[in-house]
């Protein structure tokens, strides 16, 4: 692992006297504790800098840990930051667990308005993307190494060429951003080149939803989605809880909006419309199969619909009608839907995926509004960046002037615009007709191939930045670790390019922040500080306003400690515009459909999104959520059309829209709609890395500018060849009519409450010997709600995370040998009452980790008594007791034992490159032993974060709180669906929940007595659409 | 009734050809060890040792590797291994029950096999205790399951039916090793004493540890030979009940089984005698054994194939019984859908027909007497046997409670070269066996022969005739060091 | 047995009769057994029927041993397993009790298996013992004709240490039943 750079311990230890200085005049208040602490920080970095002590990399300048830091810091205890990562049109704020300044550990940060304490999967890996091996080291030119100097020369005289002719011939191409800072380094940018262009491009954006709302209400607008205060939610084609923006924050208040604390709560009801299974289908009470291409009309004809139950669209209505053409679905599912929401005004629903045209999205705008959601169910807020164009037409833009030799000089931040820009651009070729092209971005991956210059990019925890999260709050990303291999943020390039003075990313944030502050006070026209940092501004009523240095230090080390800025938020109140949307409707226009006889939708990969994280081993073995393939994407289709093409699981089919064709191996999904092909984006990488490189199949060939969301009629054809090799975790997709996955709607559970329990009854036996004695002391217990888990898988990777749970390869997967602690079955449900058949199975998911059985069938069997019973009632492994004879591995019934049949760390995906990379091994959790090969582990409650909960009461001379101790699983899960604590204490949730009327033990009736419970699952069907 | 007389009860037939003399039998079995090895034994040999290198290497690559390079998987964390193991302790089964129960019977048919019976189980228990050793992931730390101070001063589980396995198996090899060698010790010194050669001499000599037939001796050593096979006979039975105690006492469907332990000593005798008669059959031939290895015995151990195979397809309907009686939705699911019709579907078919088919041939005395019948019928078993354990094993843990986490076993490379390279390995000790040591008992035989009666007198000739034209055919003039001494005259 | 002096003078140990027939060599047992000679024996290549009572000898002791070996496996066992998992490192598996009584289900198949263990110890080292084998050099190996007795000859030897024995005597005792062949076997005697 590289060591710190030199600069590092002057720049930390002159940290000392500066915060000093803050201390002096700091009023004794809990800020202060944050400025003291941050003054010791810096000296340690110092101290750690100078020992050169291994895993040490202290970011260059000082940030402030979140929560209760210890006084002093001790090697072994953690300290957490709050930091932030941008999202797609979101930001989603983190708390990182760091050891010795080892990032290791990604939480959601409970004061972000998009977490609230959650995470997804993709922000649980993340931090494997940061210490992954093959990430770009240098800069290179032409793809021969070359060195910062070089660069920076080399683009200071291109960019000087272009100062008199004020940068006509510069463009900058970059995502989507909600960076403040990044914005104004833009528009910095801007002054000294004003002819410069700015476009942005993602394979994955939310243009439609601005676009929607631009015609809705005049400007973009984020919608913020009240789904714990709606009773009735319309998601089309929407995956809200897994691939759209703000799923994290969605998913937490989906959830809350279901939670059942008894029978006599009530919970809200989901309709789904979508093409192919998502996790929010998953979920939903009913589901319609509809083609991506039939949804807008689905919608135009709701709307109609509605009108007839009294919910007034004006002109819209006669708009809508006009177009609802072609509509082809069961009448109830408009009827009976309209009526539903019109029945509950105020309290009604209907959300509109990003990929639908932008006129659905102002549709849905209309029918919100009038349906009264805005305010009650919904709030809007401003965007990050109102001058965002539509990425698709932006982009053509840019190809456009680069056909017409108008770009001299492209820089290109981030992204990967030669893999996933549309095909009809034919980007990639295009970017060798510009003079200089520059790629900065983490990987050389296939833009940096073809940029004469690439420059190493900072990770997003390496680096200095803010985001803007969809309410407006703004979060404040702070880096974690020095820089691994030297890369440099979007904010430090866009400054040298705007010739800016603040050269480093903390300078410009805070200016930033700082000028944020002051706005959002009212407070403007300040004078210089002067040496003893007083300063004279103008209030926001005109008046004289005396401000000092240390208010703004004040505000901005809160700023830091808490993740978000905390400012007066306006609550924003567009008007619809109602005329213009049925303009809008009226003037649709949809691409005409090819000749085949299928539609082709493309989604976000919910593990690879775009592709960028092709190279991340957890991501690439993370089970889909509906297929279980792992390592693999693949062309989903259903039973049916698949018996129309003649195709069967794994066999290749070519699938060709225009002069266009991919070929990938299909995947057939009960349940996906018939004579419609679901691609998944992001896979088929060819310069990804060692670990992404041509996994799956890329179908970013097929995507062109104005089908990125799907394209209607292409032609699906077997090919022929040889079946393709899947490998899945889950190979049986029923229960078999076995009592283990409790469901019942919610009518049934308000008869028969305890439902879940009188189906698999524990045996009702006395036992044969005296029994341990659980009645004392702490006894842990878990329970898991059915009715909140999405399945999202966040949970998976979180304790991949924070156990160092290795990967061990998709040929291993194949043979069953995956390692997860926790897996999410996933069963297909065929039942009358929710009408659910065997071509529309409902989902019911159920995820499984060690239940620690208190009478452990593992543990009789050991002979060498590997595997005992603590006294807190956890089923404890001794691994290096432990000889691998199996024996427990066999004899659990719930098959929760992992085996490490090879050295999985070295001998498995990391094998060609002589083991696990030494920087992949600076994220490994150094609480949570490093199993070796031949030895049996499982789930262990975490067993790390109890006994250092334990210990920290102990030394503040306490009992351990409720809560306090929280698994890694349960902290992640955005829906709350697991609880963990003390089962012998009444006062703790975890005594309330297995106490849940719907509560039951899997497989009790073995006698096995599972300390980890789950809560029967309930559905909301509405009666009227039997 | 004469001792040497057949019991007309038994309708036995004599035992030894009539007419054969003492000196003969002792020719016969001794000779084959001092003549240079026949061609067929050779051949046998180099094949077998073949195999014990490729067991070798596979070995060695799983050692180095680990347990991975097998096919076990999750949720099959036992596969090939353990059903070798369980075969190859079935095996074992028959030398010490032919040693041991018949001797008390005294079914004097025995003696022409029971040397064969008991090398076949040491060989076979060697071969079966080599699985429990390498199928652990760390081999290297296998001394944890014996009760030994260790730094982490743990004890092991005395409530695993493992730790009983390694008590059982360990103690049936170290008892059947005690009785083997019992009963080759007059033997030993009748090597010793026929020897030409110093090396052979002092070899057989140090192992028959100066045995000279003296009376007193002869008082204690049948008396320890006895209670040997008399401790032996539960052993024999306890063995294979234990074993079946690993799985009879989990909590898997088709494990979860009470009458296990009855089924497979069953079982085991099965496939025991199977393989003693398939070793026997080539035996026979390569060294030519008509004389002491009769059809009649080849006979009575085919009528104890056919009991057992009753015995054997007795358990198999049995548990179909009671999984359909019991209600047991997962245990119904498994034993009359997975085993049938599910994925090993075949494997059930290879375990039903040769173990409770084929056998039905020898109802007709035909069969029971027709040597290629009875070697192809007897490797039949073999396989059947071997394909039960499999199915006991691998189909009842790839379909267990959860379908979600149901797997294939798919095997290696690796395992099949490590279960032939066992193979090998027995044929590789027991062909040194059968080359080196008296493999049918000479005192036994000896004793059974109406020479042995000490009131038998042949009619007609006076004894002290008959070895007169009779001059000792294996010793040489040369003067002979003192037979019983490790040193010779003179030496020092 | 005994020890070769430097300057040997020879003198008889043993003395050595060839029988062919067991049922020769049983008769002869019963003469020399009435002659009142002790310290002599019968060599057979097989255990021959009715000789112990020829010879007057008593039942064998080996029994007693084995049992006492027996005890000492099962008891053995039981301590074992009550203290490794009942006393001195007791944990909670499968929420059963660590020790004796609880645990007496669960240790029958060991405390049988070392009871045999032992017991077949007991049997072999027994009878190792009462016959004080292995034992390399004794007077009858000296003589040629003896490597017949493991194979289809009978003998009789009689010690010299036989208060009885006198060469004459002894030998017209063994060829008056019968000897095939009659040997007097010298050794060194200090």
């Amino acid at each position: 692992m590289k060591r710190a750079p030199n600069p590092s311990v002057p720049a930390s230890i002159d940290a000392a006297p500066e915060f000093a200085r803050g201390h002096v005049d700091t009023p004794p208040s809990d800020e202060a504790l944050f400025l003291s602490r941050r003054g010791l920080l810096g000296a340690m970095a110092a101290t750690f800098a100078v020992v050169g002590a291994e895993g040490c990399r202290r970011p260059l300048e000082k940030v402030v840990p979140y929560t209760r830091m210890p006084e002093d810091v001790i090697p072994g205890v953690p300290s957490h930051y709050a930091t932030v990562i941008q999202r797609r049109g979101d930001a989603l704020g983190l708390v990182v667990e760091s050891h010795e300044g080892r990032p290791t550990k990604i939480e959601g940060n409970e004061t972000h308005p998009s977490s609230f304490g959650g995470a997804d999967l993709i922000a649980q890996a993340s931090i494997l993307e940061l210490y992954d091996p093959e990430r770009s080291t240098i800069p290179r030119k032409g793809g021969v190494a070359a060195s910062w100097d070089d660069f920076e020369k080399d683009l200071a005289a291109t960019l000087a060429t272009f100062d008199k002719d004020q940068g006509t011939r510069l463009r900058l191409l970059m995502p989507p951003t909600v960076s403040p800072t990044i914005l104004r380094m833009r528009a910095a940018l801007a002054q000294r080149f004003p002819k410069a262009r700015v476009h942005t491009w993602s394979a994955v954006a939310d243009s439609n939803a601005r676009a929607g709302a631009k015609i809705a209400f005049g400007e973009p607008v984020n919608t913020m989605y009240g789904f714990d205060k709606a009773g009735v939610i319309v998601a089309l084609d929407s995956d809200f809880l897994q691939t759209e923006s703000g799923n994290v924050r969605a998913n937490k208040l989906f959830a809350a909006g279901r939670r059942l604390r008894s029978s006599k709560d009530s919970m809200s009801r989901l309709y789904v419309v979508e093409s192919a299974r998502t996790t929010t289908g998953n979920a939903a009470d009913h589901r319609l199969r509809l083609p991506a291409s039939a949804i807008a009309a689905y919608a135009f004809a709701l709307a109609g619909e509605l009108a007839k139950n009294g919910v007034p669209l004006a002109d819209v209505q006669g708009a809508a009608a006009g177009a609802a053409t072609g509509v082809n679905v069961p009448a109830k599912w408009l009827t009976v839907v309209a009526k539903e929401l019109a029945r509950n005004r105020g309290r009604a629903l209907v959300v509109v995926g990003s990929r639908q045209p932008p006129e659905v999205h102002a549709l849905a705008h209309a029918i919100n509004g009038a349906l009264g959601a805005p305010g009650a169910t919904l709030t809007y807020a401003s965007v990050a960046d109102p001058d965002e164009l539509d990425v698709a037409t932006d982009l053509k833009a840019l190809s456009d002037a680069i056909v017409a030799n108008q770009v001299e000089a492209l820089v290109i931040l981030g992204g990967n615009p030669a893999h996933d820009a549309p095909a009809d651009l034919g980007f990639a070729d295009k970017l060798g007709k510009v003079a200089t092209t520059v790629h900065a971005s983490l990987f050389f991956d296939e833009t940096s191939q073809k940029c004469t210059w690439h420059v190493p990019r900072a990770h997003e925890y390496e680096s200095w930045g803010d985001a803007q999260a969809l309410d407006g709050t703004i979060a404040l990303q702070q880096p974690l670790i020095a820089p691994l291999y030297a890369g440099r943020s979007d904010i430090e390039l866009l400054a040298a390019m705007a010739n800016l003075p603040e050269t480093s990313g903390q300078q410009a944030v805070r200016a930033t922040t700082t000028e944020v502050l002051l706005v959002a006070h009212g407070v403007t026209g300040c004078s210089p500080f002067d040496e003893r940092g007083d300063s004279e501004c103008r209030g926001a009523t005109g008046g004289p306003v005396h401000l000092h240095q240390f208010e703004l230090d004040r505000e901005w080390n809160r700023s830091l400690a808490l993740g978000v800025v905390r400012r007066p938020q306006v609550p924003k109140t567009p008007t619809l515009a109602l005329p213009a949307i049925a303009a809008a409707i009226a003037a649709r226009k949809v691409p005409a459909p090819g000749p085949g006889a299928f539609e082709a939708t493309f989604a976000p990969c919910a593990k690879l999104v775009d592709g960028r994280y092709a190279n991340n081993t957890w991501l690439q073995e993370l089970p889909d959520v509906v297929t279980k393939l792992v390592w693999d994407n693949a062309a989903i289709l259903s039973p049916a059309s698949a018996k129309e093409l003649g195709v069967a699981n794994k066999d290749l089919v070519k699938i060709s829209a225009g002069d266009r064709s991919i070929t990938a191996a299909v995947w057939i999904v009960p349940g996906q709609t018939d004579r419609s092909v679901a691609l998944t984006l992001g896979w088929g990488r060819k310069q990804a890395g060692r670990i992404g490189n041509g996994r799956g199949f890329d179908v970013y060939p097929l995507r062109a500018t104005d089908t990125l969301g799907f394209v209607a009629g292409v032609t699906v054809t077997k090919t022929g060849d040889d079946p393709y090799f899947f490998a899945q975790t889950q190979e049986n997709n029923s229960t078999e009519g076995r009592p283990i996955a409790h469901e019942a709607t919610l009518a049934e559970y308000k008869q028969k409450p305890d439902f879940a329990e009188l189906d698999s009854p524990p045996p009702r036996a006395l036992p044969l010997w005296t029994q341990a004695d659980y009645s004392h002391g702490h006894q842990w217990g878990m329970t898991i709600d059915l009715n909140a888990c999405t399945g999202c898988n966040a949970c998976v990777i979180a304790c991949m995370s924070e156990n160092n749970v290795p990967v061990v390869g998709k040929r291993e997967v194949w043979r069953g040998r995956e390692m997860h602690w926790i897996r999410i079955d996933r069963y297909y449900v065929e039942r009358a009452e929710i009408g659910a058949t065997a071509e529309e199975p409902a989902v019911i998911f159920e995820p499984l980790m060690c239940v620690h059985c208190e009478e452990a069938p593992c543990e009789n069997v050991c002979p060498v008594n590997a595997t005992t019973h603590g006294p807190e009632g956890l089923n404890e492994m001794a691994y290096n007791r432990c000889i691998g004879t199996r024996y427990c591995g066999n004899n659990c019934p719930y098959k929760v034992r992992k085996f490490n049949y090879l050295n999985w760390h070295n001998d498995s995906v990391w094998k060609e490159t002589g083991g696990l990379p030494e920087t992949m091994a600076m994220q490994q959790n150094p609480n949570v032993t490093v199993r070796f090969r031949g030895v049996m582990e499982k789930c262990t409650y975490c067993v790390q974060r109890i006994q250092s909960a334990k210990i920290r009461a102990k030394r503040e001379t306490r009992e351990v709180k409720d809560g306090e101790i929280r698994t890694a699983c349960q902290q992640t899960c955005p829906a709350d669906a697991i609880v963990f604590g003390d089962v012998n204490d009444v006062t703790t949730k975890v005594w309330t929940s297995t106490r849940t009327d719907r509560r039951f033990g899997l497989l009790a009736e073995l006698g096995t007595r599972p300390r980890t419970t789950y809560l029967g699952k309930v559905r909301n069907p509405n009666s009227e659409m039997a | 009734m004469a001792y040497w007389e057949p019991i007309r009860e038994l309708d036995e037939q004599p035992l030894v050809e009539p007419g054969s003399k003492l000196r003969e039998v002792t020719h016969d079995i001794a000779s084959v060890s001092e003549r240079p090895a026949p061609r067929g034994w050779w051949i046998c040999f180099l094949i077998a040792l073949t195999f014990t290198g490729i067991f070798t290497v596979c070995v060695a690559y799983l050692f180095y590797r680990g347990v991975g390079v097998w096919g076990n998987t999750s949720p099959v964390y036992w596969a090939w291994d353990i059903t070798n193991f369980v075969w190859w302790v079935g095996i074992g089964h028959a030398g010490t029950l032919i040693s041991a129960i018949l001797f008390i019977f005294r079914q004097k048919w025995r003696t022409a096999i029971n040397r064969f019976a008991e090398g076949m189980t040491i060989f076979a228990v060697i071969c079966a205790l080599i699985f429990p050793g390498i199928h652990v992931g760390r081999p290297w730390l296998l001394f944890y399951v014996f009760p030994l101070p260790n730094q982490m001063t743990l004890w092991p589980n005395f409530k695993s039916p493992l730790l009983w396995d390694v008590f059982a198996v360990g103690t049936y090899f170290t008892v059947s090793l005690l009785f083997w060698y019992t009963g080759l010790i007059p033997d030993l010194a009748t090597l010793r004493d026929r020897s030409l050669t110093k090396w052979r001499q002092r070899i057989y000599g140090f192992f028959a540890l100066g045995w000279r037939g003296s009376n007193r001796h002869w008082r204690h050593y049948e008396r320890a030979y006895l209670i040997l096979a008399a401790i032996s006979t539960p052993l024999v039975l306890s063995v294979h009940s234990v074993v079946s105690m690993d799985f009879a006492t989990s909590v898997i469907p088709g494990w979860h089984t009470t009458i296990f332990p009855p089924y497979f000593v069953a079982g085991a005798i099965f496939s025991g005698f199977a393989m003693v008669e398939t070793v026997l059959l080539i035996a026979r031939s390569v060294f030519n054994l008509k004389r002491v290895v009769l059809m009649r015995h080849l006979e009575l151990m085919n009528k104890f194939l056919l009991l057992t195979s009753l015995l054997v397809g007795y358990a198999y309907a049995m548990e179909f019984f009671m999984a359909w009686y019991s209600g047991n939705q997962y245990e119904m699911a498994h034993f009359l859908v997975n085993r049938p019709t599910g994925p090993y579907w075949w494997a059930w078919v290879w375990m039903v027909v040769p173990n409770c088919v084929i056998p039905q041939l020898y109802w007709f005395k035909r069969m029971r007497t027709s040597i290629p019948v009875m070697f192809v019928v007897s490797i039949f078993i073999n396989i059947g046997m071997w394909f039960e354990r499999f199915v006991i094993i691998v189909s009842s843990l790839n379909r267990d409670f959860l379908p979600s986490s149901w797997g294939l076993f798919r095997p290696t490379i690796i395992d099949v070269g490590v279960f032939t390279g066992t193979i090998g390995v027995f044929f590789t000790l027991f062909l040194l066996f059968m080359r080196w040591l008296p493999m049918v008992s000479m005192t036994e035989v000896k004793g059974t022969m109406p020479q042995a009666d000490p009131h038998y007198s042949p009619k007609g000739a006076h004894p002290e005739e008959e070895d007169e034209h009779d001059p000792l055919p294996i010793i040489d003039e040369t003067p002979m060091p003192s037979t019983g001494g490790l040193v010779p005259e003179g030496a020092e | 047995m005994e020890t070769r002096s430097r300057k040997p003078t020879r003198a008889p140990s043993i003395i050595l009769a060839e029988f062919t027939s067991s049922h020769a060599v049983l008769h002869a047992a019963e003469k020399v057994h009435e002659a009142g000679y002790v310290r002599w024996d019968a060599h057979t290549p097989f255990p021959v029927h009715g000789m112990d009572r020829a010879m007057g000898l008593k039942d064998s002791r080996l029994g007693w041993i084995v049992i006492s070996f027996a005890l000492t496996g099962l008891t053995g066992a039981f301590v074992m397993m009550h203290w490794m998992n009942g006393i001195d490192y007791p944990t909670i598996v499968g929420d059963k009790p660590a020790g004796a009584p609880g645990t007496l289900p669960s240790m029958v198949p060991i405390l049988f298996e070392l009871t045999i263990l032992l017991s077949a110890f007991g049997a072999v080292l027994g009878m190792f013992f009462l016959n004080r084998l292995p034992q390399h050099n004794h007077a009858v190996f000296e003589s040629d004709r003896f490597r017949l007795a493991s194979d289809d000859r009978f003998f009789i030897s009689i010690e010299a240490e036989d208060p009885k024995f006198d060469v004459d005597v002894t030998r017209a005792l063994l060829e008056e039943v019968h000897a095939h062949h009659v040997e007097v076997i010298e050794e060194d005697v200090s």
